[in-house]
C-alpha cells in the first residue's frame, strides 16, 4: 500500500527540517493537515513491519487508541502552529515540528526499538525548543536533558533485558514477573514527571518561549500516558503514585508565584489522574485516562496559550506583577477563563465528560477512600488552576500594565480551543465514540451536575474567605530535584574544597620539611655555617690523621 | 468594597445556598455511605480546600525560598 510507505510522524520530522528553508511561514499550519490526511488513509489494524536481524519492528500499529492520540497531538500541532506564528525564532518552531513528529511515531510504533529511537529523538528535539527561550533557559535545559537521558538510559536497560529474556521486542502489556519491565516502567514513568522527577516540569518548561511552552506541556508527558496505557494497564501501585502527583501538583501550585509555573505544576497534578486511572485499569478507567489525556492536552495548551498571550504582550509572568488585564485583554481572560473551567471539570465544559470516567472507575472499583481522594483533588484543581490562575493574571489588584490583546493569529488558536473545549462538553458522545472501548456512561445526570457544581463553587468560596492565605511571595519551593541542584552541589564543594585544602597542606608540609631540612643544613653547613668551618683541607688531613692514629692504636691493642 | 462587588458577593451566596439545598430536591445518589450525608458535596469541597491551603501552608513553612536561592 502506497499509503504504507507515508509516515504521519517521520513526514513531520522531515517538514521540521524543512522548516529553516521555508519563506512564507503562513504554510507551516499546513504540514499538520498533510500529516492528519495521511493518518486517516491508514485503516485499524493496519501495520507496517521491517525485519531487522532477528527483529520484528513494527513501524506502525494503528488501533483506536494510537490514532486517538495521533489526532489530538496533531490537532495540538495545527492550533499552535497558528499561535506561533509571530515567534521569530524558527529554530524553536523546527524543533518542536521533529519533536511532535517523533511523539506521533512513538505513539504509532509498536516495538520496544522503534519506540526507543523516536523516544530520545524526542527528548533531544525538545531540549532545543526550551533552549530556544532564552539565554536563562541554557540551565534549566540541561537538567531536563540530564532527567530524560538518565529516564532513556533506564529505558534502554529495561528493553534490552526484556528483550533478551523473552527474544520478543514487540510492545504490549509488560509481564509483570519480568524484572525488567519494572525497568522499562521507571523509564516511561520519569517522563511522564513521576516523583521524584517531578520537578522536571516546572523547572524547564516555564523558562521556554511564549510559544515553546505550549507546544512542550502536550507531548512530553501524554506520550508517557500513551506508553503506560499500552504496557502496565492494572499495575495497582501506579495508583498511590498517581495519587501522589496529584497532591504534589495542587500544594505546589498553591505555593507558587510564577503563573506558568503553576500551569507546569498542574500538569503533573492532571497526568495523575490519568496515571491513578491507568493504576485501575478497568475498561472505563482506560477510558478515562485516554479522554483525559485528550481534553487535558487541550485546555492545558489554552490556558497556556492564555498566559503565553499575558507573557508576549507584557513581558511579565510573575502573579505578583500582573493584576487588572481583564480591561486590557479580554478576549484572552475570556478563554483562559474556559480552560480554567475545563481544567475544573465544570458541566459543559471537555473536563467534566473526561475526569468524571476515571472517578466513576474507582466507584465501580469500590475504592472508596481513592474516590474521596480523586473528589478532594477535584476540588483542589479548582482552587490552584481553576481560580487562581484567572484571579491573580485578570483580576485581583490592577497592576496598571500597558496591555492589549494579542495578534490575531494568537486569537484564533486561542478561540479554537476555546470552543472545543465547550464542544467537547457539550457533545460528550464524539469523544467517547473514539476511546479504545465502548462507553456505557452518562456524565449529565441531575444528581451528578448538582455535587459538580456543590463542590466546585463551595471550593470557590473557600478560595475568596482564604485569599489572604493566598497572596503570592517573591518565593519559589523547594523540590526533590534540591537533592541535584544544591545538596549534590555542596558534597562535590565539601569534597572538593576540604580535600584540596588538606592536599595542599600536606604538601606544603612537605615541602616545608623539605626546605628546612635544605635550609639547615645550608646553615650550619654551608660556606658561612659553624660546621662548615671545617671544610678546609688543613682540618681534613689533622681530622684523617686522627682517624689514622686510632686505628692504628686500635689496631695494636686490640 | 465597590457596589459591583458586592452585588457579585450577593449573586454568589445565593448561587451558592440555592446549590447547598438542591438535594432537598435532586436526589442525589450516593456510593458509598458517607457521601450520603446531606450537601455533602458542598461541604467536603469547602473543608477540602481549607485543609489543601493550610497543608500548603504547612509545607511552605519548611519548603519556601527566597527566588535567587539557586542562582549564587
Amino acid at each position: 500500500m502506497i499509503t504504507n510507505l507515508l509516515h504521519p510522524g517521520i513526514i513531520l520530522i522531515i517538514f521540521g527540517l524543512l522548516i529553516p528553508h521555508i519563506k512564507h511561514k503562513q504554510l507551516i499550519p499546513i504540514f499538520p493537515i498533510i500529516s492528519f490526511i495521511i493518518l486517516i488513509s491508514l485503516d485499524e489494524g493496519s501495520h507496517f513491519i521491517i525485519n531487522y536481524n532477528y527483529f520484528e519492528l513494527v513501524i506502525i500499529s494503528i488501533d483506536k487508541l494510537s490514532k486517538l492520540f495521533s489526532y489530538i497531538f496533531l490537532l495540538i500541532l495545527f492550533c499552535t502552529s497558528i499561535f506561533s506564528l509571530n515567534q521569530e525564532n524558527r529554530t524553536e518552531i523546527a524543533s518542536a515540528f521533529i519533536y511532535v513528529g517523533s511523539a506521533i511515531s512513538v505513539v504509532l510504533s509498536g516495538d520496544l526499538i522503534t519506540l526507543f529511537i523516536f523516544w530520545e529523538i524526542m527528548a533531544i528535539a525538545s531540549t532545543i525548543v526550551i533552549w530556544s527561550g532564552s539565554k536563562d533557559a541554557y540551565y534549566p535545559g540541561i537538567r531536563y536533558l540530564a532527567v530524560h537521558l538518565l529516564g532513556g538510559s533506564i529505558l534502554l536497560i529495561g528493553i534490552i533485558g526484556y528483550a533478551s529474556s523473552t527474544g520478543s521486542v514487540a510492545f504490549d502489556l509488560m509481564n509483570p514477573e519480568n524484572i525488567f519491565s519494572y525497568f522499562i516502567l521507571v523509564g516511561f514513568l520519569i517522563n511522564a514527571g513521576a516523583p521524584p522527577f517531578s520537578s522536571w516540569i516546572p523547572d524547564s518548561y516555564p523558562s521556554a518561549s511564549w510559544s515553546g511552552t505550549v507546544f512542550l506541556s502536550a507531548f512530553t508527558t501524554k506520550t508517557a500516558v500513551y506508553v503506560l496505557i499500552r504496557g502496565y494497564a492494572g499495575y495497582e501501585f501506579l495508583i498511590y503514585i498517581g495519587v501522589f502527583m496529584i497532591f504534589y501538583g495542587i500544594i505546589f501550585a498553591i505555593l507558587e508565584n510564577d503563573m506558568r509555573r503553576i500551569l507546569s505544576y498542574s500538569i503533573v497534578n492532571q497526568v495523575g489522574f490519568m496515571i491513578v486511572a491507568i493504576g485501575i485499569g478497568t475498561e472505563i478507567a482506560i477510558n478515562g485516562a485516554s479522554a483525559h489525556a485528550f481534553t487535558h492536552i487541550i485546555y492545558k495548551a489554552l490556558l497556556l496559550m492564555s498566559a503565553g498571550s499575558v507573557f508576549y504582550i507584557t513581558g511579565k509572568t510573575k502573579c505578583t506583577d500582573l493584576g487588572g488585564l481583564y480591561k486590557t485583554m479580554p478576549l484572552t481572560m475570556i478563554c483562559g477563563i474556559i480552560g480554567a473551567l475545563s481544567i475544573s471539570a465544570f458541566p459543559l465544559t471537555s473536563g467534566f465528560i473526561s475526569k468524571s470516567l476515571t472517578v466513576q472507575a474507582a466507584v465501580y472499583e469500590d475504592l472508596k477512600i481513592l474516590w474521596l481522594l480523586l473528589t478532594m483533588a477535584s476540588a483542589g484543581v479548582f482552587l490552584h488552576a481553576g481560580i487562581k490562575f484567572p484571579w491573580f493574571v485578570f483580576f485581583q489588584k490592577d497592576a496598571k500594565l500597558k496591555a492589549s490583546d494579542p495578534p490575531n493569529n494568537m486569537k484564533l488558536a486561542m478561540i479554537i480551543l476555546s470552543f472545543l473545549c465547550i464542544f467537547i462538553g457539550v457533545f460528550p458522545g464524539l469523544l467517547y465514540s473514539i476511546l479504545p472501548f465502548e462507553v456505557k456512561y452518562l456524565p449529565y445526570t441531575a444528581d451528578h451536575v448538582s455535587s459538580q457544581l456543590q463542590l466546585l463553587m463551595f471550593s470557590g468560596l473557600a478560595f475568596f474567605i482564604l485569599l489572604k492565605f493566598l497572596k503570592r511571595t517573591l518565593t519559589i519551593t523547594l523540590d526533590f530535584d534540591w537533592f541535584w541542584r544544591k545538596f549534590g552541589q555542596l558534597v562535590i564543594n565539601e569534597f572538593n574544597i576540604q580535600l584540596l585544602i588538606r592536599f595542599k597542606n600536606i604538601i606544603k608540609s612537605i615541602q616545608g620539611v623539605i626546605s628546612q631540612t635544605f635550609e639547615s643544613l645550608h646553615k650550619h653547613n654551608g660556606p658561612s655555617g659553624v660546621l662548615g668551618r671545617s671544610w678546609p683541607t688543613g682540618h681534613m688531613a689533622f681530622w684523617t690523621t686522627i682517624l689514622l692514629a686510632s686505628f692504628l692504636l686500635f689496631y695494636l691493642f686490640a | 468594597m465597590s457596589n459591583n462587588i458586592k452585588k457579585l458577593w450577593l449573586g454568589f451566596i445565593i448561587v451558592l445556598a440555592l446549590l447547598f439545598f438542591s438535594d432537598i430536591i435532586i436526589h442525589r445518589h450516593s456510593y458509598f455511605e458517607i457521601d450520603g450525608f446531606f450537601a455533602f458535596p458542598s461541604l467536603y469541597g469547602f473543608l477540602s480546600c481549607v485543609f489543601l491551603v493550610f497543608l500548603s501552608k504547612l509545607i511552605g513553612i519548611f519548603l519556601k525560598r527566597p527566588e535567587d536561592y539557586y542562582d549564587n
